[in-house]
């Protein structure tokens, strides 16, 4: 199986087998994830000594995270599973972020920083969340034993985080350290072992990302950057931007 | 090169359209899938580039797949038994820019990930070199040199092609493009979206004399400039409210093809052209497709018309420009990414 991890700042890829990981590959490319997603698919194949052709399904981390980032991943996985003919195996950036916490013995709670304020989480067992860090400190200030928080929105946010449970009544939820700060390509892949074993796999065309939040609805002159012109301007002439 | 018979898959995801095609030697269209994602931003009046990405996410599989189907390959690039054929599919093509960044990503990561797959070399191609090549698939005996006027949302070029890969740009607009000054119009008069074709349509009923409008930069060289006319439009509307909308879509409409036709030929005259020819969406214009065959049939000058279906963004110019590109530079790498800026690509002969 081939992993494809690019929900974040980084870029990870990995292929594995029921028996673990074969090879991995993760770099940090800043926002040219399109530029290193491949050429780590190549070198990961023959880090392996795996043609790619012999990949019998592709998973990948659908998200919420970077818009951009998913977006590169989900289309490369789609293009190798439907070029292959081969399943994929959609996994949220939530989940791997458990699935690398499995050995902490708090009740984990991974958060994804949404920027603009905002964080989207997943209580266990609950469904997955997106607000504010007040709305988070709510679900945690509800929960039962001690929490311990992952992800980039738990290290950006942290303080806030304690600080608003504590208020509410809750007990301090303890942030984790800066290795579960990301959801990291091997958890992904053992994520997607286990799922594809379980025959837990969709294809190419129905394979989506997950965004969780609204497309911003903000119209573009198509190639060059040009004033947003408001509908109904016609009224008044002078407020037409151009 | 190519494997097969020169048989190039090509994606297109710069702007509103998911689209695919499969060409053969360059030459011969297999299929062309397009789907338009004009509903999803008729009510912004724009096209919305986060809404345009995750579109494209949705389409990608469907429109190649269908592409292939259509042209009767599986989508391991393979003949469909039925088909009788023997070569597969020997080259993912992919528009690298210009266009929307989030748009283009999708494109060139899945069509980049389906050549590793496949095994089979990845090419990145420049739009507005498709946008030339959409002409020569139709008219493959075109006489060199040729003037383009390329006309779309986002360009308005005029180039002269030498030979394959070997260009010049003689002109283009030093503020907006035609189509968005249509665009502009249109929304301004409450016209709908998109704005080419429904101030063609408004214009049909108008008389385009009714309203005076400016040409700017006529004389001015091959450069061009619609800033200008869209303000003179609002201002006149403003001071004669009770005016008719379908005259000044007339009147609009006029006033653009004027400095289109005159600064088209005036390129044409400049470098010695053997022939005109139109490419972009604006180029589906009737008024603007009439007026070029008028002026050209005045000056004796061959003059080609692509039809609508390829003036509008499509796969096949991409799959033609690709096999091209193949054939001359090799293929791209597999680290290449998008480049939503990226100009007319000049190469010397
Ligand atoms: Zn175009």
């Amino acid at each position: 199986m081939l992993a494809i991890e690019s929900a974040t700042i980084e870029v990870g890829v990995a292929l594995a087998g029921p028996g673990g990981l074969l090879a991995a590959l993760v770099a940090r490319p800043g926002r040219r994830h399109v530029e290193t997603l491949h050429p780590a698919i190549v070198a990961v194949c023959s880090a392996a000594s795996t043609p790619l052709a012999s990949v019998g399904a592709v998973c990948v981390d659908v998200g919420p995270g970077l818009f951009t980032g998913i977006r590169v991943g989900v289309a490369a996985a789609k293009g190798v599973a439907f070029g292959l003919g081969v399943p994929v195996v959609t996994c949220t950036s939530l989940e791997v972020l458990a699935e690398a916490a499995q050995d902490v013995a708090l009740t984990v709670v991974p958060v994804v920083d949404m920027r603009r304020g905002e964080v989207a989480w997943a209580a266990p067992g609950r469904d997955m969340r997106l607000g504010s860090t007040a709305d988070l400190a709510a679900d945690l200030a509800g929960l039962e034993g001690e929490a311990m928080l992952v992800g980039d929105g738990a290290l950006r946010y942290g303080v806030a985080i304690v600080e608003a449970t504590v208020a509410l009544g809750g007990a301090a939820p303890r942030i984790s350290s800066e290795d579960l700060g990301a959801p990291g390509v091997a958890a992904l892949a053992r994520l997607g072992i286990r799922r594809l074993a379980a025959g837990a796999t969709t294809d190419a065309a129905r394979a989506e990302p997950c965004y969780l939040r609204p497309p911003d609805a903000r119209a573009n002159w198509v190639s060059r950057p040009a004033p947003v012109v408001d509908v109904g301007a016609r009224a008044d002439p002078t407020a037409v931007p151009w | 090169m190519t494997g097969g018979d020169g048989l190039v898959l090509a994606i297109e995801t710069s702007c509103d359209e998911t689209a695919a095609a499969v060409v053969e030697g360059g030459r011969t269209i297999l299929s062309s899938v397009v789907s338009s994602q004009v509903g999803l931003h008729e009510r912004f009046g724009g096209v919305v580039p986060e809404i345009a990405g995750r579109a494209h996410v949705e389409q990608i599989v469907p429109v190649v797949g269908r592409a292939l189907a259509d042209a009767g390959f599986d989508p391991t690039g393979r003949p469909l038994p039925a088909t009788g054929r023997e070569g597969r599919v020997g080259a993912v093509a992919a528009t690298t820019g210009p266009g929307l960044v989030g748009a283009l990503l999708v494109g060139v990561s899945f069509a980049k990930a389906l050549a590793l797959a496949w095994d089979v070399p990845f090419v990145g191609v420049n739009h507005l070199e498709g946008h030339l090549y959409a002409s020569l698939l139709e008219e493959p005996g075109m006489a060199l040199p040729v003037v383009v006027l390329l006309v779309s949302g986002g360009h308005s070029l005029l180039v002269v092609m030498h030979g394959p890969r070997y260009y010049e740009v003689l002109g283009e607009t030093v503020d907006d493009a035609a189509g968005e000054a249509f665009d502009k119009v249109a929304r301004f008069l409450d016209l709908g979206y998109p704005g080419g074709p429904a101030v063609e349509h408004a214009a049909s009923g108008g008389d385009s004399q009714a309203v005076p409008l400016p040409r700017p930069m006529l004389a001015e060289g091959l450069d061009m400039s619609f800033s200008g006319l869209k303000t003179a439009v609002v201002q006149f509307v403003t001071r004669h409210p009770d005016v008719r909308t379908p005259d000044v879509a007339a009147a609009f409409q006029e006033a653009v093809v004027d400095v289109l036709v005159h600064k088209t030929l005036a390129a044409a005259r400049a470098v010695g052209a053997r022939g005109v020819c139109l490419a972009g969406g604006v180029a589906a214009n009737g008024r603007l497709r009439e007026r070029t065959v008028e002026a050209c049939e005045a000056e004796g000058l061959p003059v080609f018309l692509p039809s609508r279906a390829m003036c509008t963004d499509n796969a096949a110019m991409i799959a033609a420009a690709g096999h091209v590109r193949l054939a001359s530079d090799g293929s791209t790498s597999i680290g290449a990414g998008a480049e939503p800026s990226a100009r007319f690509p000049v190469s010397p002969p």
